[in-house]
């Protein structure tokens, strides 16, 4: 029992959480196991697990990014648009990512150089840019002429998608650059504690400048790769991203006061709420009740987290 | 200055100097035309009241602030940089400091807050054995035993003060400053302290050491440098300086000897604590307190004196023991309800436990009951600006207005105003943890008085404090608490400090 507990309430916890209840859900929902169902469901957290990523920096330097998801939608317009325009894929991805880069940049810039609340700068960058893709398309969708543009998506690679391969490659740089790299370990400093870090030298305001920017980047890769799944510029598309990719993180132990992050806990989080949802779809069970199961999940998972941090002040 | 500091600083070039220094924030002159200039391998003791200038003086050396006026030069070089980039030019140019609020990061390694900021690394690819190897050199450089991969927040205050001061090593520093870096150290530790000190000094980096501790300046520094009023009031040789000379250039004038203490002995039994025990640090702990005593609680850092008083209070879980105030057993009840009882208590950590920062000094005072200035749920201005305006002149807090947000008030008044919600609330209990903690030589003095002056109006206090020096100008009676039991009383007037220290440690 005592050897459970502390199994659970470890640092690898969570991924233990997540290996049983993975089993679980092989073994009691029929045809998930399975590889068609396992390549589907990775395939639905590409753009959450994208986006993740640079989240994760983010909230570890204790800043917040609400933007993402309309970032994601504008991205794939400006994507879907400039290969419409210009007849090259290349040129119009290049649009996207500089689309992303440019709003990022912006909210690092107001954040951090100017000083404005996170929470309130990236609510006004979140409508902003909603506005701007809903005015770019004038509120329509925005179907692709250019055919190369599909097959961003559809190519597949040793037999899995291409956005699958981004998604991983991503997830693991972002993991190399946390605990690696001496950005990664300047964004967890100035997350642990932003004076210290400042008199220590560290630029921290640039630091937090490039942590939005490359939040800006990864949006515009996931909003690339969403548009080319679902063929069209929707600039409705990716509502609510924000709150399942903070939720991901959270799931995944990122505190939100900043200074604690690991990738491996995110990655856990972007696959319990794709299994989630993944599993509800196989019972069919109404989506709307995913709403309230995610929700209890968050939940769990916070407290579970508390008890864990308890335990280790304890210990 | 006196002549033998001047030769000191002609002899050798110095390695740091300010030069007409004037700095001005709104409605201060925190700095006025002060020169400062240290040699290399020199200890500097710097003191000063609070608000003399020494915190400035430092942000001005560290390059976190620019002076309105004159220049600060760092081996020759005067600071040029604004803004963030001033501060990395004097790290570059080697200057380190190690402040009294602890600015390490909790969830990081030794390792990695020794290298803060200057991670080595190929490439932007940390060098995670290089920086595993250095820092075991450091620490052992200080004669730390601790495993660099140990996460900061699983040390002891005083093992992350060590940690803090091995970052300084850290690098080329020329120039260290410590900031009352004995003030969370217990005696052994200060002794690794001084340890580290010498080594600095021996290699030929000039340290600056904030501290009021005399003891300890006469045991560290050569020369000591004193503030007043944003000016140097002088740099004397510690050896041949009296500490009332000292006190004395820090006061302006006499500090007057009180001896506050009359004791009166006798009163009625109103707070008895019987075979306490609050896990892991209180393991049984007996005594009364009588009305109008003051009593001290001693003993060395992390023994548990803080503990002692929360699970008294009713904030921290009791496993064993009773708690009697005025005859009633309130044991079982929750911390508000001995406030209802007469309990009142000033936590140790004032800014982040004690005061509610954006409000006025008045809400600070009436927070801890709202009734008395209430009507039917409603607070009333004028009855809250009376209350609050008695509170202030009975306790000499020094603010504009009532209404003035605490927050902007120096510690010695914040902590009068903390002290004085109890007394607005009727406590007749009072437990103190800490209170002159981050006060300056002044404010102390004001709240020994406060506190001598509650006991003589029939109000009981039990004072807690890590300065010895201070129980015997307040306390009664001071009992020592020594591995979380109470191992010797001591009675006024035979309090003594040196008896004291002998039992503690």
């Amino acid at each position: 029992m005592n050897h459970l507990r502390r199994l659970i309430l470890g640092e690898q916890g969570l991924v233990v959480l997540f290996v049983v209840a993975f089993a679980a859900v092989a073994l009691l929902v029929p045809n998930f196991f399975t590889e068609r169902n396992m390549l589907g469901l990775l395939q639905s957290v590409v753009t959450i697990g994208i986006v993740s990523g640079s989240m994760m920096l983010c909230l570890a330097s204790r800043d917040f990014d609400l933007s993402v998801g309309s970032t994601v939608a504008f991205a794939g317009m400006a994507a879907v648009m400039g290969s419409n325009m210009t007849g090259s894929v290349t040129l119009g991805v290049g649009l996207a990512l500089l689309a992303g880069l440019v709003v990022g940049t912006v909210n690092g810039v107001v954040i951090a150089r100017l000083r404005i609340n996170a929470l309130i700068a990236t609510l006004a960058t979140l409508q902003i840019v909603r506005g701007l893709a809903l005015i770019a398309s004038n509120g329509r969708a925005v179907g692709v002429n250019e055919p190369g543009f599909y097959t961003i998506a559809q190519t597949v690679v040793f037999g899995i998608p291409a956005p699958v391969w981004v998604m991983v490659v991503c997830l693991a740089a972002f993991g190399f650059v946390l605990n690696r790299t001496v950005f990664g370990r300047n964004v967890l400093a100035v997350g642990g504690n932003p004076d210290a870090t400042r008199l220590a030298g560290v630029d921290v305001v640039r630091t937090r400048i490039w942590i939005f920017a490359i939040q800006g980047v990864m949006c515009g890769i996931a909003g690339v790769l969403l548009a080319s799944r679902i063929t069209s510029g929707q600039p409705n598309a990716a509502t609510g991203l924000e709150l399942s990719v903070i939720s991901a993180c959270v799931l995944g132990g990122v505190s939100l006061a900043g200074g604690r992050a690991a990738i491996s806990g995110v990655v856990v989080g972007v696959l319990i709420l794709g299994i989630a949802e993944n599993a509800m779809n196989l019972l069919n069970i109404q989506a709307f009740y995913q709403y309230l199961v995610r929700g209890l999940i968050l939940l769990l998972a916070v407290m579970l987290d508390n008890l864990r941090s308890r335990a280790l002040r304890r210990s | 200055m006196s002549r033998s500091s001047t030769a000191v600083i002609d002899r050798v070039a110095p390695v740091a100097t300010v030069h007409g220094a004037t700095k001005r924030y709104p409605g201060v002159l925190a700095l006025d035309n002060v020169a400062f200039s240290i040699a290399p391998g020199e200890v500097r003791a710097l003191l000063g009241k609070n608000g003399a200038g020494k915190s400035t003086l430092i942000r001005l050396l560290t390059g976190a602030t620019e002076p309105d006026d004159g220049e600060v030069l760092i081996g020759g070089r005067a600071l040029t940089g604004s803004g963030p980039q001033r501060t990395i030019e004097a790290g570059r140019l080697g200057v380190r400091a190690v402040y009294q609020e602890l600015s390490l990061i909790p969830s990081m390694s030794i390792a990695e807050n020794l290298f803060l900021g200057h991670w080595p690394s190929r490439g932007g690819v940390l060098a995670h054995g290089e920086m595993d190897r250095r820092s075991r050199e450091t620490l052992g450089g200080l004669g730390l035993d601790l495993d660099p991969s140990r996460k900061v927040e699983t040390l002891s205050p005083a093992e992350r003060q060590l940690v803090e001061i091995a970052r300084v090593l850290v690098g080329e520093p020329k120039i260290v400053i410590l900031d009352e870096p004995t003030s969370s150290l217990a005696a052994a530790e200060v002794e690794l302290l001084f340890k580290a000190v010498r080594k600095l000094a021996a290699a030929g980096i000039a340290v600056i050491y904030v501290s009021h501790r005399m003891a300890e300046i006469r045991q560290i520094a050569a020369s000591a440098t004193v503030m007043r009023d944003g000016k140097v009031a002088g740099t004397v040789e510690v050896a041949g300086a009296a500490t009332s000379e000292i006190v004395r250039m820090m006061l302006g004038h006499d500090a007057q000897e009180e001896h506050l203490v009359e004791t009166a002995l006798g009163g009625a039994v109103v707070l008895e604590v019987a075979g306490l025990v609050s896990r892991p640090k209180v393991a049984g702990v007996d005594f009364v307190l009588r009305r109008g005593e003051v009593l001290g609680f001693a003993g060395l850092l992390g023994v548990g004196r803080t503990e002692l008083l929360r699970g008294i209070a009713g904030l921290a879980p009791v496993q064993a023991g009773t708690v009697t105030m005025n005859g009633r057993d309130v044991t079982a009840l929750p911390y508000a309800r001995r406030v209802r009882e007469g309990l009142g208590f000033t936590p140790e950590s004032r800014k982040e436990d004690g005061i509610l920062p954006l409000l006025g000094v008045d809400e600070n005072i009436v927070a801890a009951d709202f009734s008395k200035v209430t009507a039917f749920g409603v607070i009333s201005a004028p009855r809250k600006t009376a209350m609050a305006r008695g509170i202030i002149e009975r306790m000499g807090i020094k603010t504009a207005r009532t209404g003035t947000p605490i927050g902007t008030l120096s510690g010695g008044n914040q902590q009068k105003a903390v002290i004085g919600r109890w007394i607005y609330a009727d406590a007749t209990i009072l437990l103190l943890d800490e209170p002159t903690r981050g006060v300056d030589v002044e404010a102390k003095l004001q709240i020994y008085g406060i506190i001598r002056d509650l006991a003589a109006s029939g109000r009981s206090v039990i004072f807690v404090s890590s300065e010895l020096e201070e129980l015997p100008n307040v306390c009664d009676r001071v009992l020592v608490l020594k591995e979380g039991r109470f191992v010797a009383e001591f009675l006024a007037p035979d309090i003594r400090t040196e008896g004291l220290m002998a039992a503690c440690l």
